[in-house]
């Protein structure tokens, strides 16, 4: 009987208990059908020159739904290529609260949640520090506060001295969602009394 | 046969079973019953996926660490995983998305050698690839996080994670928990990617009946649903 509990003992040391940490591939002592052969997203294949599975779509093709017809939209330019100063997207409600969203994971970390430039990236050493979005008393706020839409826009979308291009990470209607956020947070922080509802104004007299 | 075994010519024999071997067969009874116990029992416990994939923790090309970009640095999750909001995969970020940053920040660290040799040459980092469900197994991000199950739910405390490991079995009995009560897991929209949530009120049961109310949240249990 002891030399049973020993073997036990035995096998379960050599088994190892669940869950512990190891480097090696997970073996399946039971293979079934788990991994088939075929290409999946982001695998290697062994066929293509790049050795990736998934394909960049071919030059001089438009994904289907993607027809950049609007110069607006998806370059922020007019006609005659100056950036526009009208949102050329409907600003409601819904937008905004997008933009906050993907304003708060894509440029936060360098920009701050606030827009002044002092996000947890920028506090480390190595970026130039991005200049703030808000501060209508430095000459580089100023500049983006009366920057048209459409150069913000041109910004993200195809990044500007060390600020990176966002143009993949970010959907361009995404984009616009963030720009109509970042135009809210210049407001907010740069209120005037005439911007309150005159009926409210004497509460903050 | 010839009869040639000695002993029969009424000599010494040369050998004679000791006595005691007529209970062997009795003492191995008990164990012979118990030997399918133990059996399955080793079956359950070494087959299971809880044993076989959880705790996977390869070595990755780049000691890129979750803990600092995720927890102290503060980058959401969907900031590099791009895909988990739209579509099955959560997706691994290409080179280009780690030069966003390192293309200023620790420029010429050592440790980044890797990602920099991906940039300048075009080829994908050879990152390991830890998590993985079965082929047959249909699985999608979106719908979870659509629905507001946290990636802490099935992935752990990732922002803790200095290199990450397999948490949870992603076996059929563990996603089947979930999916015939998912009030204990549901969060608000737009909190899946918080990690250490807490319920408003710290009562999650009541949180998430009122969730799966208001959302009809209705997680598939008829076989069809993950295996299509
Ligand atoms: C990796 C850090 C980082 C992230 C993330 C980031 N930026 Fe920047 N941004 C910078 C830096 C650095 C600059 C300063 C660039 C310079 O002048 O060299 C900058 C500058 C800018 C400028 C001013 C450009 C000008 O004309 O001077 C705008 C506008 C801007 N960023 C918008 C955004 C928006 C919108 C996002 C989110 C989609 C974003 N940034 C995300 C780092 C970042
Ligand atoms: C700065 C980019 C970045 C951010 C932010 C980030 N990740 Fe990752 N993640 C990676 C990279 C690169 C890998 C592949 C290397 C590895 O496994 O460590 C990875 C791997 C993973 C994996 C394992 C993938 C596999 O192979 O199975 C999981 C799970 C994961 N991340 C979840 C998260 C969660 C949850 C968050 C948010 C708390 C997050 N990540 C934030 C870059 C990021
Ligand atoms: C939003 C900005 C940002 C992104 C994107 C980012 N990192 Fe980082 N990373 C940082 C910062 C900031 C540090 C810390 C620098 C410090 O400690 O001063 C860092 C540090 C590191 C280090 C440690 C370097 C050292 O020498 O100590 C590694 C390795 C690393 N990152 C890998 C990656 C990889 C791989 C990716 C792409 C999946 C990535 N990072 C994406 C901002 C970023
Ligand atoms: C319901 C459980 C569940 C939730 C919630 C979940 N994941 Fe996953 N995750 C999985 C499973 C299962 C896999 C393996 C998928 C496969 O093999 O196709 C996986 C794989 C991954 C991978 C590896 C690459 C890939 O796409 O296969 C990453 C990265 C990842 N998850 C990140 C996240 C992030 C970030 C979140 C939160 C926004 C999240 N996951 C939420 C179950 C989950
Ligand atoms: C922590 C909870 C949880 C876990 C674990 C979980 N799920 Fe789900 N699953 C959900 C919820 C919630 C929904 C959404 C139901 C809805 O929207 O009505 C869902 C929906 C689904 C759907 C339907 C998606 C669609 O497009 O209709 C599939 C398929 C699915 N899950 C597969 C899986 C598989 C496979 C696993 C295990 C690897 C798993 N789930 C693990 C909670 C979970
Ligand atoms: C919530 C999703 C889900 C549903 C619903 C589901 N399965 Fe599964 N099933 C899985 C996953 C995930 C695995 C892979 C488990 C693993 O990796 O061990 C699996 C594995 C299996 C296997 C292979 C088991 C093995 O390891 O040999 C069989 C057979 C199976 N399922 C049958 C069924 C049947 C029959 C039903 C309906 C009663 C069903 N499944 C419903 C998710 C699901």
């Amino acid at each position: 009987m002891r030399s049973l509990i020993a073997m036990l003992v035995a096998a379960a040391a050599l088994g190892g208990c669940r869950g512990e940490p190891s480097k090696l591939p997970p073996v399946h002592l039971n293979p079934n059908m788990d991994t088939q052969d075929k290409y999946k997203a982001y695998g290697a294949s062994h066929l293509f020159q790049d050795g990736r599975t998934m394909r960049e779509p071919p030059a001089n093709t438009v994904q289907f739904g993607l027809s950049k017809e609007s110069d607006e939209i998806y370059r922020g330019q007019d006609e005659f290529g100056n950036f526009i100063s009208k949102f050329p997207v409907t600003l409601d409600a819904k937008l905004m609260k997008r933009g906050q969203e993907r304003y708060d994971i894509f440029c936060a970390p360098c920009h701050d949640k606030s827009g002044g430039g002092k996000g947890m990236v920028a506090q480390r050493p190595g970026l130039v520090p991005p200049p703030s979005f808000v501060d209508s008393t430095d000459v580089n706020g100023r500049r983006i506060i009366n920057m048209p839409v459409g150069e913000i826009f041109n910004t993200i979308t195809n990044g500007k001295n060390t600020m990176p291009a966002y143009r993949t990470q970010i959907p361009t209607d995404d984009r616009w969602a963030i720009i109509a956020y970042l135009r809210a947070l210049q407001r907010g922080q740069n209120a005037r009394l005439s911007d309150v509802p005159a009926d409210q104004q004497g509460s903050l007299k | 046969m010839s009869n040639e075994n000695p002993g029969h010519d009424g000599k010494k024999p040369l050998f004679v079973f000791p006595e005691f071997h007529n209970r062997i067969p009795l003492m191995l009874a008990p164990v012979l019953a118990l030997a399918p116990i133990g059996l399955i029992g080793a079956i359950w416990y070494y087959f299971s996926p809880s044993f076989t994939d959880v705790g996977y923790q390869p070595d990755q090309p780049v000691p890129y660490s979750h803990k600092l970009h995720a927890g102290d640095l503060g980058i959401d999750c969907r900031y590099c995983h791009v895909g988990v909001e739209k579509g099955p995969h959560a997706g691994v970020p290409p080179t280009q998305t780690c030069m966003n940053c390192h293309a200023s920040v620790k420029k010429d660290s050592p440790l980044l050698t890797p990602v920099r040799e991906s940039w300048t040459s075009g080829e994908s980092m050879q990152w390991v690839r830890i998590h993985k469900s079965p082929d047959y197994v249909y699985f999608d991000h979106s719908a979870h996080v659509r629905a507001t199950i946290g990636c802490e739910a099935c992935h752990g405390r990732i922002d803790q994670a200095v290199v990450v490991k397999q948490e949870q079995p992603l076996s059929m009995s563990w996603c089947l928990e979930c999916h015939k009560a998912p009030e204990n897991y549901l969060r608000p929209r737009g909190t899946a990617t918080v990690m250490g949530y807490k319920p408003e009120g710290g009562d999650q049961l009541a949180q998430g009946t009122k969730l799966k109310k208001e959302n009809n949240i209705n997680p598939p249990i008829h076989c069809s649903g993950c295996h299509r």
